[in-house]
């Protein structure tokens, strides 16, 4: 039963992503973005990562997506112009395509005796919401502090790039 | 969780961030009605107070971890990892960040002064975090604090189409390096169930962790990490960024980042290559990119015109060179890596700063041809400039020629038993020696207008400020003495590694 569910939720991520490349719609895509990531929330949730699916929900498929539909929207982008990959570009993803297939099957066949883990296995602690929130504020207090200051710079970035002077705007006019 | 130790280990970066709002709150409140260069002046005054106060926390916490105290010795699960070595190098950072603020503040791209030197300063603690950084977690976040604040210095110049262009140029190629690297993380993650590098080395050496995960968790860091270092063929945003970005910028990228990233390469590769399973196949991996970085390198610099754009396939070459001693794979081969971290930053900074101080003055790009006769008028600049190529295309008895030493002896001395010149390293030292007798051609070709050149000079005499002079004056003796008195620092480094 979980097998087929993870090919089921895997099957969705994956033709999701390939929609949202494939599609010319811009808005299209986005939509079809949410659709890859319901599924790898999917997997979470039958991993028993219950939080992070969570988090997976609310903040790509909710936040992130909405963002994307901004920009679209206020930078009005037409249906993109067709794009005709020239053969090298399209005979270099090919070979790409097929190291990483042809990779992924090395590894299965060497696969060795390893056998995944699920998350409860793994640290019957650490999956529930409560004990996730104590160790990103006690065992990783710094990379979450620094995760913070990094917010900042797209703070500053922000003051830079998009703040025109008044002199500027008026050359450009 | 022991936060006041937290406290005590992160000091140094407390203050700077500290040090980072103080100009930052100035320079929107008080500074606000000044004009630009004057502000330029009073926050770089405020972040090189807090600088050197962070080095000061630096330099203490130095002293007790020498001593032997026991302060610092809780490294949070290798998040923050204070020994002898990671002290210096993170002091070295901070002196080295010291000299970009100052090389900076003569030329500031527009009036968002303060946001142009609080990214300095956090790309500085990022590098300061990336070298104490022995954890993925913390690993991964410091490289994207150093990557996200040189994307935003990069395309600082708003107004200037190549900035911008080169900004979101090296934005892009940086995201999808940063997304291998991730996924190799996790690979690595995935395989042996640990984050600290300690628990990882262990898992591999051991035989716990399955090798052909651990193969391709590598692959992926290579990849990652090469976009970082510059190396071929990762290399397609460097000379965008370092021709087009502010010159202090492109300094600052070419060597601090250098040297926190072949830091990491070291503690992450370095037990990895000693001992694993998979050494021939990474090695060999590694060796291609090493290749691929010094002929792309020394080659693609032959025909460069623009100086900057020089440089920059210079540095993706000195790329090449410093992994070499990285697939020495011994710790003769981390301790030369290291070592040429370290000299290369020095004199590429000296280079890049002299550039900086040529182009502000001229107010555009310098091509050569503009260097020509500049000994008549600048003859200090001249010889200072004459200093940091000549380091860089590795001529005795500057330091550039006993980095480049200690790595290809590295890199032969691995293999003893070896005679034959096709076997081992010898070949990759050969075609090493190479490229640097090429890269002599296009180092010499600067020289040349700059010195020799019997044209009527086309820059007027330049007069350079006191902190520039004075930081110009600085690298070179240390450039100098590198190379007088190698061995100094070499031991420093073999025994701390040890």
């Amino acid at each position: 039963m979980v097998d087929f569910l993870f090919y089921l939720f895997a099957l969705i991520t994956v033709l999701g992503a390939g929609a949202v490349v494939l599609s010319r719609n811009p808005v299209n895509a986005a939509m079809l973005l949410i659709v890859s990531f319901m599924g790898t929330a999917s997997l979470f949730v039958t991993l028993g990562a219950y939080f992070l699916a969570a988090v997976q929900v609310a903040v790509y498929a909710g936040a992130v997506i909405v963002l994307f539909l901004f920009i679209i929207m206020l930078l009005n982008v037409d249906a993109a112009e067709q794009f005709r990959p020239d053969y090298v570009t399209f005979a270099g993803g090919l070979i790409a395509a097929a190291l990483m297939i042809l990779g992924t099957l090395k590894l299965f066949e060497r696969g060795e005796n390893f056998t995944l883990l699920t998350l409860q296995e793994l640290d019957p602690v650490g999956v529930s919401t409560q004990s996730f929130g104590m160790e990103l504020f006690t065992t990783y207090m710094l990379p979450f502090q620094v995760a913070g200051i990094l917010l900042l710079i797209a703070m500053l970035g922000v003051v830079f790039i998009s703040k025109r002077d008044k002199e500027t705007r008026k050359d450009a006019a | 969780m022991n936060y006041p130790q937290l406290f005590l280990t992160t000091l140094p970066e407390l203050i700077v961030v500290l040090g980072m709002f103080v100009a930052l709150g100035f320079d929107y409140t008080k500074y606000k009605e000044l004009d630009p260069q004057t502000r330029s002046n009073k926050v770089a005054a405020l972040s090189t107070i807090a600088l050197m106060l962070g080095l000061a926390g630096v330099v203490w916490q130095f002293l007790q971890v020498t001593d032997g105290s026991k302060t610092f010795s809780n490294s949070f699960n290798g998040q923050v990892v204070l020994t002898p070595l990671t002290l210096w190098f993170k002091g070295l950072i901070f002196v080295l960040a010291l000299f970009v603020v100052q090389f900076a503040k003569t030329d500031v791209p527009n009036k968002h002064v303060s946001e142009y030197f609080g990214l300095i300063l956090l790309s500085t603690l990022g590098m300061g975090f990336l070298i104490t950084a022995q954890n993925l977690i913390m690993l991964f976040v410091s490289i994207e604090l150093i990557s996200l604040s040189l994307y935003g210095l990069t395309a600082f110049q708003t107004d200037k189409k190549f900035s911008v262009e080169a900004g979101i140029k090296y934005f892009t190629i940086g995201g999808v390096s940063s997304a291998f690297l991730l996924f190799g993380l996790s690979y690595l993650f995935g395989a042996t169930n640990e984050l600290s590098f300690e628990g990882i080395t262990a898992a591999i050496t051991s035989g716990a962790a399955p090798q052909n995960y651990v193969l391709i968790a590598s692959a992926f860091l290579v990849v990652g990490l090469g976009f970082k270092i510059a190396a071929a063929p990762f290399h397609l945003w460097a000379p965008d960024t370092y021709q087009c970005g502010p010159v202090p910028v492109a300094a600052w990228v070419a060597s601090g980042s250098k040297i926190a990233s072949f830091f990491l390469l070291v503690q992450l590769f370095g037990p990895v290559l000693e001992t694993s399973e998979q050494k021939e196949t990474l090695i060999a991996g590694i060796v291609l990119v090493s290749v691929l970085s010094m002929v792309l390198g020394n080659i693609g610099a032959l025909r460069q015109s623009c100086v900057k754009r020089l440089l920059a396939y210079s540095s993706i070459a000195h790329a090449g060179y410093i992994l070499i001693g990285l697939v020495a794979a011994n710790e003769d081969g981390s301790i030369s890596v290291l070592f040429y971290a370290v000299i290369y930053s020095l004199a590429t900074l000296g280079a890049f700063a002299t550039i900086g101080i040529i182009d502000s003055r001229l107010g555009r790009e310098a091509q050569i041809d503009d260097f020509n006769g500049t000994w008549k008028q600048n003859p200090g600049l001249s010889i200072l400039f004459m200093i940091f190529i000549l380091s860089l295309a590795g001529i005795p008895p500057l330091s550039g020629f006993f980095g480049k030493f200690y790595l290809f002896m590295a890199a032969i001395g691995s293999q003893p038993e070896i005679a034959s010149w096709s076997e081992g390293f010898y070949w990759l030292v050969a075609v090493a020696l190479l490229m640097s007798a090429v890269s002599l051609f296009y180092y010499v070709k600067v020289l040349k207008a700059f010195l020799v050149s019997a044209d009527t000079p086309k820059l007027p005499s330049i007069q350079i400020t006191k902190a520039e002079g004075a930081g110009l004056l600085l690298l070179a003796v240390l450039v100098v003495y590198l190379g007088i008195y190698p061995t100094g620092l070499v031991e420093f480094i073999a025994a701390s590694l040890g």
